[in-house]
Parts: C-alpha cells; structure tokens; sequence
C-alpha cells in the first residue's frame, strides 16, 4: 500500500496470517530502500520470511525481525493496525471512534 | 549429498575429497571444486563439459565480495569468464556469456536461480574453501598464504563479516557507531599518520540536535576490509559508500546504473572494460581530490598499491535497471 506520490510516497507491506494482519513500513533497515525492487513484487520464503530483493535481507513476517542477511540484528519498522469489520485502520481502535 | 540451510534453500555439495579434504558443489549445470592452488569450474556446452581453472585466492575474494554485497548492482564478474548478475530476488549465474571467446562459439552458459539458493550455495563454498587464517576482505600483504594447501580448517568470523550501513549517518543517536579501539577498528597500518581528531560542532540555540558531523578520514582510516563499502551517509536514495582499496579489487563490475567515484587519498588506477565484450575502452589513474563517472555500460576494475580512500556515491534510485536499458537514460551523466 502507497500513500502519497513519489519515492518518499510512505509503503507500508501488510501481511495476514492466521495470526492476523501485520503491517511493517516498506524500508529495509540495512540500506533504507523498499523491500522490493519492482512495483507490487515481494519475495516471500517458506515459513513466513520475506526476503529483502536489493540485498538479501530476511526478515521473519510475524515480529519483523531480521533472522539473515546484512540487516541482521535490525528489524522492520512496525505499524499498529486494527480491524473494524472488513476495514484495515492504522492505529489502535481508539483513532476509529 | 544435499544440505538444507536454516532458510530452506538447497545446497548440493559432496562428500569432502579423501585428497584434499574440500567438498565439490553444483549449482544448477555448474560445478564448483577446489584443490590446493585452484578452483575448477565446469559447465556443458555444445555436448562437452567446459573447464575453467582460477587461483583459489582470487576466486574466494570475488565470491566473498558478491556474498557480502547480496550480489550487488548489475554485473559481478568473478573474473573474465564466470559472474553473476543480480536481477534483484534472482540472480544469474554465467560462464562465458561476456566473453566473445566463448559466446561467439555457443559455449557459454547462463542459468538463473532464486537469489536464496544460489546465496546458500556460494556461503557453503566460501565457508567449506576458506581455510584457517585466510581473510578473503584483507590485503594480501595482511593474511599471508594460509589459502594454499589442502583443507585446514575456517575463518568464519572473516567470512560472516557484514558490511557495515547507517540509517542516516555513523555517530547520529541510535545510528551506527563511529570506529574506535574500542569496538574493534584499530587504525589501519597505512592510515597511522591520518588525525583522529572529531569536527567541533557549534548549533545555533534552538538546532542542537539537528546538526551532525564526523570525520570521514578517520572513519575511514580504520576500515577493516578491503574493496568493500560501507554506508556512512543515507539522504534518501543517496548513498555515500565509503572504502579503503589495496591491491586488486577482486571482481569486475559492471554496474546497472551510473556509479560516482571520489578518491579521497593517494592513488588508484582503474580499467575500464565495455560490458558486454571486455574490450578496453579506458584506463583511469585517480588521485586524491579526482572525481569520475562510471558510465552504466561499462565493467571496471581498479588496483591500488598502497591502501587508498575512495568514496563510491551510488543512486539507489529503484527502477534505474530498466530506465537505462530501455534507453530512457543514457548511460553516461555529461555529454561533451
């Protein structure tokens, strides 16, 4: 998801699992660039990693930390998001009142 | 035998050699082995099985310059024959095919592999290849001959070195750190004459916290690594790669975008090679203060005598790939 126009247009990765939905802001923290290097195009690995397409990054969808790679260590940034029917809100419930 | 790495990728290595103790692996139609002064990589082609012989030295250089870089921008030739290229969640891996030699001839290879499969391949050969006491980032001068022979055991604490990035800027609160004795950078042995002295910093009341400055010498000056930069400022999609050179960088790269060089310090001579061919299109001898434009067409390659400075500025700009090869962007940034 963008917002905005431009590069500094603000990604955000939104990811649903049986656990819910995560939301992380689309920036690697080993080089500050988006996750993926073409428009719409993640690469998700096996047991719920997205890897990083510039440098290899990995980083485990459910806490966003990095588990291999340059970015080690780091983690993505994460974005409190609630729902509220079939609505995803970013924030706690208490910004949808 | 195959080997699952911690991120499920496949690494299809042998049993270590009963003669010399290092594994053989396959990456696809490729085969990669070692022996006590080189490795052998073969590919089919036309029918035959294609040969290609490096010195062992060289060969784990470049493997651990593409490892520690994720393969990079664009091209990395490990030599003049085999390489990768980096197409950014796949790579491809190629023998011969930027080398007329063989391309003309319909010898050449090239296979694409999902970038964790072929990263798990190359870590197992850098980690199953890389003896004890050899440190592939360092200068000759700085790790000796500890590569030659039969297997002796590892250096993972060279190999598994990262390289190093800040956020915003090294020394900024919750950036990376600035070198010291104390974390683990002493100066280099060619650096010991470079001031360590920090900027003084004096904000206008009000901007205290909004103005930063560092020491790039002296950052510099206690690099660890060689041919490896790091990130020591990020403006966007700006990003200043600093790094200390000595010897021979140990790839060709030909980048996928223009690429910036500034020689901070003493000297560095660069050949530049086109991309496609390897025909020598210029040598460049930089000199501290100089500044040059890689074009995006080209492959180069620098060697540096004595450790040097260099600032490589590179645009992190994403789609730049495609707008150069579309032709939307020519691939030099002046025209005389």
């Amino acid at each position: 998801m963008r917002y905005g126009e431009g590069d500094e247009a603000l990604s955000l990765l939104l990811y649903r699992s049986r656990l819910g939905i995560r939301a992380y802001v689309n920036k690697c923290p080993h080089f500050s660039l988006p996750l993926n290097a073409r428009p719409g195009k993640f690469f998700l690995l096996a047991h719920e990693q997205i890897m990083c397409a510039y440098h290899c990054a990995i980083f485990r969808l459910q806490d966003g930390n990095c588990i291999a790679g340059p970015a080690e260590g780091l983690g993505l940034e994460r974005v409190t998001v609630s729902t509220v029917d079939d609505q995803i809100i970013l924030g706690t419930c208490d910004d949808c009142a | 035998m195959s080997t699952q790495t911690a991120n499920n990728a496949m690494v299809n290595a042998s049993a270590a050699s009963n003669r010399t103790g290092y594994r053989s692996f396959t990456l696809g139609s490729f085969n990669f082995s070692r022996d006590e002064y080189f490795v052998h990589v073969t590919w089919p082609a036309k029918g035959q099985t294609m040969t290609h012989t490096a010195s062992a030295d060289a060969f784990l250089r470049a493997i651990m310059r593409d490892v520690a870089w994720g393969f990079f921008y664009g091209w990395v030739n490990l030599d003049d024959v085999i390489g990768t290229r980096n197409l950014y969640g796949q790579v491809e891996m190629y023998a011969g095919r930027y080398n007329p030699g063989y391309s003309v001839n319909g010898l050449d290879l090239t296979e694409t592999f999902d970038t964790p499969e072929i990263l798990a391949t190359f870590k197992a050969v850098l980690d199953d290849w890389t003896n004890e006491g050899f440190d592939p980032f360092a200068s000759p001068d700085e790790t000796g001959k500890a590569w030659v022979g039969c297997k002796n055991g590892h250096n993972r604490a060279a190999i598994d070195r990262q390289r190093q990035a800040c956020k915003r800027m090294p020394g900024l609160p919750g950036d990376a750190e600035l070198r010291s004795d104390n974390n683990g950078f002493p100066v280099n042995r060619a650096f010991e004459d470079v001031s360590q002295d920090e900027p003084e910093i004096h904000a206008e009341p009000g901007f205290e916290n909004e103005v930063h400055a560092m020491s790039l010498f002296a950052y510099l000056s206690r690099s660890d690594v060689t041919w490896n930069p790091s990130v020591s400022s990020v403006c966007g999609r700006s990003l200043c790669c600093p790094t200390t050179e000595e010897y021979i960088l140990p790839i060709k790269h030909g980048n996928d975008r223009v690429e910036w060089f500034i020689q901070l310090s003493d000297e560095l001579d660069w050949a530049i090679e086109d991309k496609q061919t390897g025909a020598p299109r210029a040598k460049v001898k930089m000199k501290a203060g100089d500044v040059a434009a890689m074009p995006a067409d080209i492959r180069h390659q620098g060697f540096s005598r004595k450790r040097s400075m260099l600032l490589v500025w590179e645009n992190a700009t994403p789609g730049l790939p495609e707008m150069y090869e579309s032709g939307k962007l020519k691939p030099y940034p002046v025209e005389f």
